[in-house]
């Protein structure tokens, strides 16, 4: 993905005679992660994943929606190196809803006084750099994921810290709410997403790289998105 | 990788260039993108799923037809960008280059609209606000921009962070940014009266 694609030798094993494929057979979902687990990150010298753990899984919103968290590149110096470069994007799973496209003027009418902002809080108690920020859907929560291997939840209007998860012991690279807020999404280095609960304290670990990977992702992008299922692991 | 924001295609990339769309459904392979000679960094969808961007690391970036899989065309040579980003309308396309300028597209006639050079060091992330009126940027040079998405006119620069400004993200209201820096901060920016 954006951050880390290094200009890297690797050799895709899931792509062997991609140019002599024609017509492309049909293949299954489950040959890509593994594929994208091999490739290495451009500030890491080393893949971070366990061997095991082929296909990092990171979460982000969909993109060209209404964001409430972005996409970025890969900070420069990274203590600890993303294990996939172009993993980083899982939307959350909607229903197939026909997207309009609505092909207005440039920009609409800008309501919100944008030069009137000013710092509210700054956030601190992370001990590494944070990798992403996003807002919980009714804006009242952000979530901050960082290379202390922690997310943390900050009242956005107080700063308060809320809480801090602790779960993952490496990089956590990406911190992503479901739609309906009910689920928060956590993925790290490690090739895990961890998903949390409200009002819960334990967590439903995912390794993705074990079991069939369409499966797993599947269930990954279902429980982001579905509102019964907060804590799924399959 | 990403999913279309209907979630029916999901778009993965190969170290080699290519990027590959599949039927979210069935796992099947619905088309393979090819014409990028490096690795492909980012890939976008317009919010109709129609359209792919993709940006590589061959400093180009390029347009697809979902549908089809057909080129529509390239947009920039010779520069790399990373973070794509389209106005939740669909109607332009923003992208953040490493040397930290920021280019604007129509989306509907691939017109360049806008070069914004204001950043000084690399371009790390693009948010539009929900309302699509204004876009922030964040950098490498510790700031973050926000952009009024019409006129592309600079509306504010967020100073404060001591290193690099890695995410930016706007409230679901819009009304509050957060920005996640390198300097181990997240901050929270509101508009005040």
């Amino acid at each position: 993905m954006a951050y880390v694609l290094g200009r890297s030798r690797a050799v895709s094993p899931q792509r062997p005679e991609k140019k002599n494929d024609r017509p492309m057979p049909r293949r299954p979902l489950t040959g890509i992660p593994e594929g994208l687990g091999t490739r290495r990150c451009r500030a890491g010298t080393a893949p971070a994943a366990p061997a095991s753990a082929a296909e990092p899984l990171t979460l982000r919103p969909p993109v060209g929606r209404p964001a409430v968290h972005a996409s970025r590149t890969a900070p420069p110096r990274r203590s600890c190196p993303l294990p996939s470069d172009t993993g980083t994007v899982l939307a959350p799973f909607h229903k197939r809803s026909r997207c309009r496209f609505l092909n207005r003027r440039v920009g609409g009418r800008v309501n919100i006084d944008y030069s009137r902002l000013r710092l509210h809080a700054a956030l601190t108690g992370h001990r590494e750099w944070i990798g992403s920020v996003a807002f919980s859907p009714d804006g009242a929560v952000l979530a901050t994921a960082s290379g202390d291997g922690t997310a943390k939840l900050w009242e956005v209007g107080t700063g308060r810290l809320i809480t801090t998860l602790t779960e993952h012991r490496k990089c956590v690279r990406w911190a992503l709410f479901s739609p309906d807020g009910a689920v928060l999404a956590i993925s790290a280095v490690d090739g895990t997403v961890k998903l949390w609960g409200q009002g819960t304290v334990g967590s439903s670990p995912l390794s993705p790289g074990v079991g069939s990977g369409l499966a797993r992702w599947r269930s990954v992008l279902m429980a982001l998105c579905s509102p019964l299922q907060p804590q799924t692991a399959p | 990788m990403a999913f279309s924001p209907d979630g029916a295609v999901l778009a993965t990339t190969a170290a080699d260039g290519a990027v590959e769309l599949w039927e979210a459904e069935t796992g099947g392979l619905l088309t393979t993108l090819t014409g990028h000679e490096g690795p492909v960094v980012e890939v976008a969808f317009s919010p109709d799923c129609a359209i792919l961007a993709t940006a590589s690391h061959d400093e180009t970036v390029k347009l697809w037809e979902v549908g089809t899989g057909r080129l529509i065309t390239t947009l920039a040579k010779g520069e790399e960008f990373t973070p794509l980003a389209f106005s939740p309308d669909g109607a332009v396309l923003v992208a953040g280059g490493a040397d930290g300028t920021v280019k604007v597209w129509e989306a509907g006639t691939c017109r360049l609209i806008a070069t914004l050079t204001e950043h000084e060091h690399a371009v790390c992330s693009v948010a539009f606000s929900p309302d699509g009126a204004v876009f922030a940027t964040s950098s490498d040079d510790t700031t973050a921009k926000v952009w009024e998405a019409g006129s592309r006119r600079l509306v504010t620069t967020l100073t404060g962070h001591d290193d690099r400004v890695g995410s930016v993200a706007f409230s679901p209201d819009g009304t509050v940014l957060a920005t996640a820096s390198d300097d181990y901060t997240a901050r929270i920016w509101r508009i005040e009266n």
